[in-house]
């Protein structure tokens, strides 16, 4: 177990939090959300974040009180049938379903854009394949991977926003509607929660960073969400102001629609595409590699003795397998699309606002019972 | 037969003497030394005595009385001028006993002593002059060696137009030498390590014991100690046995040929490892940025040195990614590149028979023929084939139809970038790495040169050289280490050491010499 | 960990031997025709007439001088009805993949309705392969003479270069694809396209009404359109005063747009602020400030009357190619009543004020 794991840096955790929350799925960013809530669509992403800051914190507050290895053996403590039977199963399933899902579209997207004669199930595969080549590793190397990539692709993604300036031109679409009602705001919000699940990401890392005070975990959770955050509010900005509530709607891929418009003439490149090729990429490999490594490292730590490293290695290539042929149960970009916003968004959602606050609060009463005794 | 007859005769005057020796005492051990000059001698004569170059003398000293001293040494390998001046004369005139030459009989500085075979034979082996006193239980060994060496010369693979032009020869002690001459200080150490079982080499491992961490130390010799082989003759080979990750692509110990270089990584912390007979030392731990920090880079200015390094930089990404790039664009992501350049690419292309990738993979294989020709031929025969090489790619390659002119100018651009690149060994690295990514982009274009970079990526991220990470100060993220990775900062910004070793003290420099400020004041308050 | 080495191996040998056997993308140079322009208009029958024109596939750098203006270019000509069969038609002509990536110019009539060409654009818009930044135009020119062959070598054609460089022209009128799509889909703005003549001058536009044909701006009208959307960039312009010929260039204007609702409907403040500069006057006048003011105000009247003209056709024609009902729709999605939401669908009548002010520079070297 030593051989996986060992502390990470505070600003590698920001980092692997960071992209393992919004990164996977921001190419979808802002259809959905534009469609249902039109110019009001910044209400439900504040909504969304702060409730996904709001359910962080408390894995963040429950990793500290479990202080166990992993979020399993924390949950196998805590609730020894329940959490192992139900909690973490669900959990998991959710959490790769979503990715699945997530990846699919991606690989769709890809077909669509760039690749209309490769097979989608290759793209899949090789995604998913090189995020399992990153995730078989130590934590330290996985931080790390993450850590030297995701500034490089925000910085890629500031350049290619910066040449879609010129095209912003709608600036009065970013206006709020005086028309707010309930119903769009509450679907606008869950329906992104896609973005924000994160796969026990947080709570599994917690234990294995090099804290100052423990208060910094909550922090750089914050720090890292609201990032994220900025960077979703970015792209809104940036397609609506060029495009028009309407339009967005109307698109599949906004972003992606958005960034292949612009051209830099004087560094000859008319696509920006390969810009958005290069950091999309990336950044689902690194985030479907996070979410790998830590769905693995839980698993492997379960395991009984010996548990090598070809275990390990099988566990993180069979999940990859497992997802890659998942990918091929999926026929269609409107099946995927109605999955994720009308199944597996809810139910993500409404998994964490369940699972999380009952095992904080489970956590805290067992933990009071026995400071009683 | 008679050949026969010989072989058995050796070997019974051989056994003979050994029995003899055995019989004396039943509880020595064949291999130890008895005090018997004429078994010594049998043993010499039909061991390594047997070779014409080993010179067996007896002499009459008067302080032994009736009694013969035996000298051995090896020809060519020992100061002979030595033997006669600092030995010999000396003991015909002493009349000191045989168990207190060392107090005066003989003048060499170095004279030890020995009871076992096995140490005696090897030392003999090593060019040490042996004196087989009647009398006493040991063997003196007095320390003749003499090397026959190359003089220092100019480094050959890391060229500087200024700085210090010295390079090591093959002789670990001038190696040893050369390094003390540049740090004068009681804290420089050299710990030893013989290597090999037949071969028994001297490894050194230099450091300073005050700087650096005595945990690299440790594990620099306990790496040295597990190599177990019969011999070695390359540094290389050690590099290779004693390496993190002995099977990557990736060096993950540096190589030097420059003093300098190894002393100024011996004041960062590190630990230089010498071997006799190889004019390279070994230089660990070594992350990825070290092999781009020449000696030249500090020896210009830090602007220049900054301007060099960025362009090292780019010169890397354009050997890297140029026939990739180039390949995935002409092929598979046309849609990046503006129409113009695009069509006429194609237009450059029209009638060859060749696709791009075809083409690419000729012009790696023509100059890489062309690289190995020009470095195996004579210097006069090279620069004709480079010449001739030259016009065939530039020209006739292309009259012929193979090669589109403008995968020429990729290919140039490409192996000019690669070759760029400050150390040799890492060149290869990236020729392989350039060749996979060429494939990927030929495969899956754009997607599959990002599929590649991440991989390789996660593989270096991974990597460690003695115990640090060999990707730092990318991944993980070191600030300061920034100052001399990329660029060079101004010499008065530069106050740590490189953290990749972990030395004691990380401070290389305090802002202000107190020496220094001290002498300011007191001449401020001098009267003029 | 040999067994596991072992395992990693096989999986990245059967990845290997996965993409090798694929390279499903992979076009050789020669493989790919790339089409460069492609123009649609009416045929018979309901049927559309399309054109496609390549570049010769030798041009290249050194050969460009050799081939002659007609060489450089060739062109292939099918019926269909809808864009993808017409793409799916001329492939079949081809020997090679029909490659549309680099198109650069999409040329329609102007005997389009507004509802065919929303089908048109919209299954533009839908094909991932053809570049939304390519530009559209209405042309009156017949296809077969279509404008490729002059002026400009391959691999550029006339109407990218003409419309890529932004300040040679009076008036900036470029639209591309996705911009003139997201003027179809977007509520309260008419998609304008720019109209080339015969000439191949562009300085009239064509405005699409919910319904029917096109409304053409003539010059003057097209010009009031530019003054009220920024798309004035390099104007000039001669007054004639008392029988004095005055000359302005390099005239740039700025508008400022308010947008409020009335009872009546929407109303409208335009501000225009124009520079102009002023380099041909009588030789009798001596340049003074106040001859300057008083030829700035009759420019300010002229723009303004250019401004209202467009107005007035926009208003005749219930359209709206300046966008004010779109930024109120935009903040007031519920004011659009859910009859008109569809292509251009818009508000009320609008009642526009504009007011210009012109300033006169001067960039001559001597009085």
């Amino acid at each position: 177990m030593n051989q996986i794991v060992e502390p990470i840096s505070r600003w590698q955790y920001f980092w692997m939090v960071a992209i393992s929350t919004v990164a996977g799925g921001i190419y979808l960013w802002p259809q959905y959300l534009v469609q249902h809530m039109g110019p009001n669509g910044v209400f439900a992403l504040l909504t969304s974040v702060g409730l996904a800051t709001a359910l962080l914190m408390l894995q963040v507050a429950l990793a500290h009180r479990l202080n166990q290895a992993t979020v399993l053996s924390g949950i196998r403590r805590l609730l020894p049938v329940l959490g192992i039977g139900l909690i973490f199963p669900i959990s998991a399933i959710t959490c790769l379903f979503t990715d699945l899902l997530l990846l699919v579209l991606y690989g769709q997207m890809m077909h669509n854009f760039f690749y209309p004669l490769t097979p989608i199930v290759v793209i899949d595969g090789l995604i998913a394949a090189s995020a399992g080549w990153v995730a078989f590793r130590t934590l330290s190397a996985v931080a790390r991977s993450v850590q030297f990539w995701f500034p490089i692709i925000l910085l890629l993604t500031l350049v290619v926003v910066t040449f879609s300036i010129p095209n912003m031109t709608h600036l009065a679409a970013l206006l709020p509607s005086s028309d707010f009602t309930l119903r769009p705001w509450v679907q606008g919000t869950i329906s992104t929660w896609f973005l924000f699940s994160n796969g026990s990401v947080v709570i599994t890392l917690t234990p294995h960073v090099r804290w100052t005070h423990p208060r910094q975990a909550y922090t750089t959770v914050a720090a890292a969400m609201a990032m994220q955050a900025s960077v979703l509010l970015i792209f809104y900005v940036v397609c609506l102001a060029t495009l028009g509530a309407p339009a967005v709607s109307r698109l599949w891929w906004p972003v992606i629609y958005v960034f292949s418009l612009i051209s830099a003439q004087a560094f000859f490149f008319k696509g920006i595409g390969v810009f958005v090729l290069i950091t999309w990429t990336s950044a689902i490999v690194l985030y479907l590699a996070v979410h790998l490594f830590c769905l693995s490292f839980n698993l492997f730590d379960q395991m009984a003795e010996p548990a090598t490293m070809l275990t390990r290695v099988s566990l993180v290539f069979g999940l990859v397998a497992a997802l890659t042929l998942g990918t091929l149960f999926v026929p269609s970009e409107l099946m995927a699309r109605a999955l994720v916003f009308h199944w597996v968004n809810p139910l993500s959602f409404s998994w964490a606002a369940i699972s999380d606050p009952g095992l904080w609060l489970i956590a805290r009463y067992r933990r009071a019972r026995m400071v009683a005794r | 037969m008679c050949h026969l007859v010989t072989e058995l005769k050796a070997l019974d005057t051989q056994l003979s003497s050994w029995l003899e020796s055995a019989s004396q005492s039943p509880v020595v051990p064949v291999d130890t030394y008895v005090d018997d000059l004429d078994t010594a001698w049998a043993l010499l004569k039909e061991g390594m005595g047997r070779n014409g170059d080993v010179l067996l003398r007896k002499i009459q000293v008067p302080a032994c009385g009736q009694e013969l001293v035996l000298i051995a040494s090896v020809d060519g390998l020992t100061d002979t001028q030595m033997i006669d001046q600092d030995i010999i004369r000396p003991l015909l005139a002493t009349d000191l006993p045989p168990d207190r030459w060392d107090q005066g009989a003989m003048t060499p500085i170095h004279i030890s002593t020995s009871r076992t075979w096995s140490d005696i034979l090897q030392k003999l082996a090593a060019g040490n002059t042996l004196v087989f006193a009647p009398g006493v239980d040991h063997v003196w060994i007095v320390d003749t060696v003499k090397y026959p060496q190359r003089a220092i010369e100019r480094p050959q693979t890391e060229l500087a137009a200024r700085g210090s032009e010295e390079a090591f020869n093959e002789v670990l002690l001038t190696q040893k030498t050369q390094i003390r001459r540049r740090v004068r200080s009681p804290a420089l150490l050299f710990r030893d390590v013989s290597l090999g079982r037949l071969q028994q080499i001297t490894v050194s491992v230099a450091y300073l014991e005050s700087l650096a961490n005595p945990s690299l130390v440790a594990t620099a010799i306990d790496r040295l100690n597990a190599v177990h082989v019969d011999g070695i003759t390359e540094i290389t080979a050690i590099a290779g046995l004693i390496r993190d990750h002995p099977r990557s692509i990736f060096p993950t110990i540096r190589q030097t040929e420059r003093v300098d270089l190894a002393v100024w990584r011996l004041l960062e912390g590190a630990v230089v490892i010498l071997m006799d007979g190889d004019p390279f030392v070994l230089v660990a731990p070594a992350p990825l940025v070290d092999f781009y920090r020449t000696a030249m880079d500090y020896s210009s200015s830090w602007i220049d040195t900054s301007f060099v390094r960025m362009i090292r930089f780019i010169g890397w990404l354009m050997g890297m990614y140029l026939p990739a790039l180039y390949i995935a664009l002409a092929e598979i992501n046309p849609s990046i590149l503006p129409s113009s350049l695009f069509i006429i690419i194609q237009g450059s292309n029209a009638g060859l028979a060749f696709s791009p990738l075809v083409q690419v993979i000729l012009m790696i294989v023509v100059i890489e023929t062309l690289r190995e020709a020009a470095f195996r031929l004579p210097k006069a025969l090279s620069t004709a084939i480079s010449t001739v090489g030259a016009i065939v790619v530039g020209t006739a390659v292309v009259k012929a139809g193979f090669v589109d002119p403008q995968i020429i100018v990729i290919m140039t651009l490409t192996a000019l970038s690669l070759f760029s690149t400050p150390v040799y060994e890492l060149t290869a690295t990236w020729r392989v790495i350039g060749f996979l990514l060429t494939l990927a982009g030929a495969i899956f274009g754009i997607f599959g040169i990002v599929i590649v970079t991440v991989g390789v990526m996660a593989v270096l991220v991974d990597m460690r050289t003695f115990g640090s990470p060999y990707f730092a100060p990318w991944a993980p993220f070191r600030r300061p280490d920034w100052s001399d990775a990329i660029w060079r900062l101004p010499w008065t910004n530069l106050q740590r050491r490189w953290t990749a070793a972990r030395p004691q003290n990380q401070t290389w420099r305090t802002a202000e010499a107190p020496d220094l400020q001290a002498h300011l004041n007191q001449a401020q308050d001098s009267p003029k | 960990m040999r067994r596991s080495r072992r395992a990693l191996g096989g999986v990245l040998a059967a990845m290997l031997a996965l993409g090798l056997s694929g390279c499903w993308d992979q076009f050789s140079l020669d493989q790919r025709q790339t089409a460069l322009a492609i123009s649609a208009k009416p045929g018979p029958r309901g049927t559309i007439q399309w054109r496609a024109y390549f570049p010769n596939p030798t041009v290249n750098v050194s050969s460009l001088s050799q081939i002659s203006s007609h060489d450089q270019f060739f062109q292939y000509h099918v019926e269909a009805s809808t864009l993808a069969a017409a793409l799916q038609a001329i492939q079949d002509k081809l020997a090679n993949d029909l490659y549309t990536e680099q198109l650069q110019v999409f040329i329609v009539s102007p005997r389009f309705s507004t509802q065919q060409l929303a089908s048109l654009i919209g299954a533009y818009n839908r094909q991932a392969m053809l570049p939304k930044s390519a530009y559209v135009l209405a042309s009156a020119t017949p296809a077969s003479a279509f404008p490729i062959k002059i002026q400009q070598p391959p691999p550029t054609v006339f109407f990218d270069n003409y419309f890529n460089c932004r300040t040679c022209h009076p008036l900036y009128l470029a639209m591309r694809a996705w911009r003139f799509w997201d003027r179809l889909v977007t509520p309260g703005v008419s998609p304008v396209l720019p109209y080339s003549t015969s000439a191949l001058t562009v300085r009239r536009l064509l405005v699409y009404p919910p319904q029917g044909l096109p409304v053409i701006f003539g010059p003057k009208a097209s010009e009031g359109w530019a003054l009220l959307t920024n798309h004035v960039v390099n104007e000039s312009l001669t007054l004639n005063t008392q029988g004095d010929l005055i000359g302005l260039d390099h005239i740039r204007s700025h508008a400022m747009t308010q947008v409020v609702s009335g009872r009546d409907g929407l109303r409208v403040n335009v501000r225009i602020q124009v520079r102009a500069c002023l380099n041909q006057w009588p030789p009798s006048r001596i340049p003074t400030l106040a001859g300057n003011q008083a030829i700035a105000r009759k420019v300010s009247f002229y723009l303004a009357t250019l401004a209202n003209r467009a107005i007035a056709q926009a208003e005749q024609s219930h359209t709206d190619p300046f966008g004010w009902q779109r930024s109120y729709l935009f903040r007031h999605p519920r004011m659009l009543p859910p009859t008109r939401v569809g292509i251009n669908a818009h508000l009320s009548p609008v009642q526009a004020k504009v007011t210009v002010t012109t300033q006169m520079t001067s960039q001559g070297v001597s009085e």
